[in-house]
């Protein structure tokens, strides 16, 4: 009879808590918006996956000795993996759009609102009891609104480790739903004769403009914004290797086999986080309800900004491409591009729409560098 | 309470002007950055390289019309 009762307690159903049956769920959850409805299927696949494995009773696959407490000790906690995902980002970026129309800067500028008006909005939400977030909280929060996970794992590991989970998911379901979220908000805020406006064709950029930029970006980040040098430099890396042209092998490593070895490695740490102590709180749903204002506010500001340019400006502006300021890229630009088509049928604003978006990356690491410089 | 709030709301509007006047430093490095690479780059010649595409646009339709012509010829004679 001893022996039964021994065995029945190394089963998992002896030791189940209806928590962590919860938080299967939420990892089966995130598994079916990755297979069934193509949700950032990359990322969202290893992170429900590891949300799993995390809350499988007595296997301890996140404490000391279990696999995923050493995937997140090595990646995240060093802050090495998002570091390298922005490589490999910075490697697929495409500067042209953004040197044939420099002024498309300010867009990716403005959308940054979402993140700082998110922060004040989470310190406000300390009023409703239950709710208690600390500045460096508020920052790791608002920083989904930049919409670009690696931005946000890297702040939310640096400032706030515990909330980590919920804020990589909410930034990438975010981003999933950009579709569905911005199209709204850039109706409501532009007329039909301005979201058909057609703007002039981008002139050609030369190979060595593209070479000096990420050295030019570089320069600048480290005279001014030394705490953005960790993602900014990484991310001029990438770009350089790729522009420079003669380090095509190290360029194609940084943009498929690394940045996919590290996604594997990234979403199964973000998904150890999914525990249920951190994940099952109120706390949570403020997250998730902060970042889809972060990602509106964002959109707003940056079609509000392109409104503006586009009456001072002489060249014709498509207020649309505004919208792209907030990172997701390419998702943004794309979304840009569908929706200037629904107003005219023959206007195609997507590489219009490039130069905000890739702005918009450079603009997030930058507020990411201001946020860890004022809170960090 | 009020005191965070108001530290709150003093990040954002320093960190708001510090990406717009970041990214406004970068928007006139990137204006220096077209007027180095424009200085230099002529050498390498973008003119000419396109006059050359021309001129090999034409042969090409000048040897295409050559060649449409002898093989009508050429079929016109052996019928």
């Amino acid at each position: 009879m001893e022996r039964w009762i021994t065995l029945w307690q190394s089963t998992a159903l002896a030791a189940f808590t209806w928590q962590q049956a919860v938080m299967m769920g939420v990892g089966a959850l995130l598994l079916y918006l990755a297979i069934r409805k193509k949700f950032e299927p990359l990322l969202l696949l290893p992170i429900g996956f590891g949300a799993i494995l995390a809350n499988i009773p007595l296997a301890g696959f996140t404490e000391p000795g279990g696999i995923l407490y050493y995937i997140y000790v090595v990646g995240i906690d060093t802050g090495v993996f998002p570091l390298l995902i922005f490589m490999g980002v910075g490697a697929m970026t495409d500067f042209g759009p953004l040197l044939a129309n420099p002024r498309t800067l300010i867009l990716g500028a403005a959308a940054q609102f979402g993140i700082f008006a998110t922060l004040f909005g989470a310190i406000a939400l300390n009023v409703i009891p239950g709710f208690e977030f600390s500045m460096k909280d508020a920052a790791a929060i608002a920083i989904i609104g930049g919409a670009d996970g690696p931005t946000a794992i890297f702040l939310a590991s640096r400032l706030s480790p515990e909330l980590l989970g919920a804020i990589a998911v909410a930034a990438y379901s975010y981003m999933a739903l950009v579709p569905i979220i911005q199209p709204p908000i850039m109706k409501l805020l532009t007329t039909k004769e301005e979201r058909s406006v057609r703007m002039e064709q981008l002139r050609q950029v030369g190979r060595r403009e593209k070479i000096l930029f990420p050295l030019a970006v570089l320069f600048l980040t480290l005279l001014f914004l030394p705490t953005a040098t960790p993602l900014v430099g990484m991310f001029c890396l990438g770009n350089l290797m790729r522009e420079a042209g003669v380090v095509e092998r190290l360029s194609k490593t940084a943009q498929n086999e690394l940045i996919n070895i590290v996604t594997i490695f990234l979403g199964l740490a973000v998904g150890s986080k999914l525990s249920a102590s951190e994940f099952l709180t109120v706390e949570t749903l403020g997250i998730l309800a902060l970042g889809a204002v972060a990602f509106s506010i964002g959109t707003a500001s940056g079609v509000l900004m392109a409104k503006l340019m586009a009456r001072f400006s002489k060249t014709p502006i498509n207020p649309l491409i505004g919208a792209a300021g907030v990172s997701a890229v390419p998702m943004a630009a794309r979304v840009v591009n569908k929706v200037g088509l629904d107003a005219n049928q023959s206007n195609f604003l997507l590489m219009h729409a490039m130069g905000p978006n890739v702005a918009g990356v450079l603009g997030s690491a930058v507020a990411a560098g201001i946020l860890l410089a004022l809170v960090g | 309470m009020e005191q965070q709030l108001s530290e709150a709301f003093t990040i954002m509007l320093t960190g708001m002007v510090t990406v717009f006047v970041f990214l406004t430093l970068l928007l006139f490095a990137m204006g220096l950055l077209r007027r180095v690479a424009a200085t230099n780059e002529p050498e390498q010649a973008p003119t000419p390289s396109r006059r050359k595409r021309t001129n090999e646009a034409a042969t090409d339709g000048q040897r295409l019309a050559a060649i449409t012509a002898a093989v009508h010829t050429y079929r016109r004679d052996h019928e």
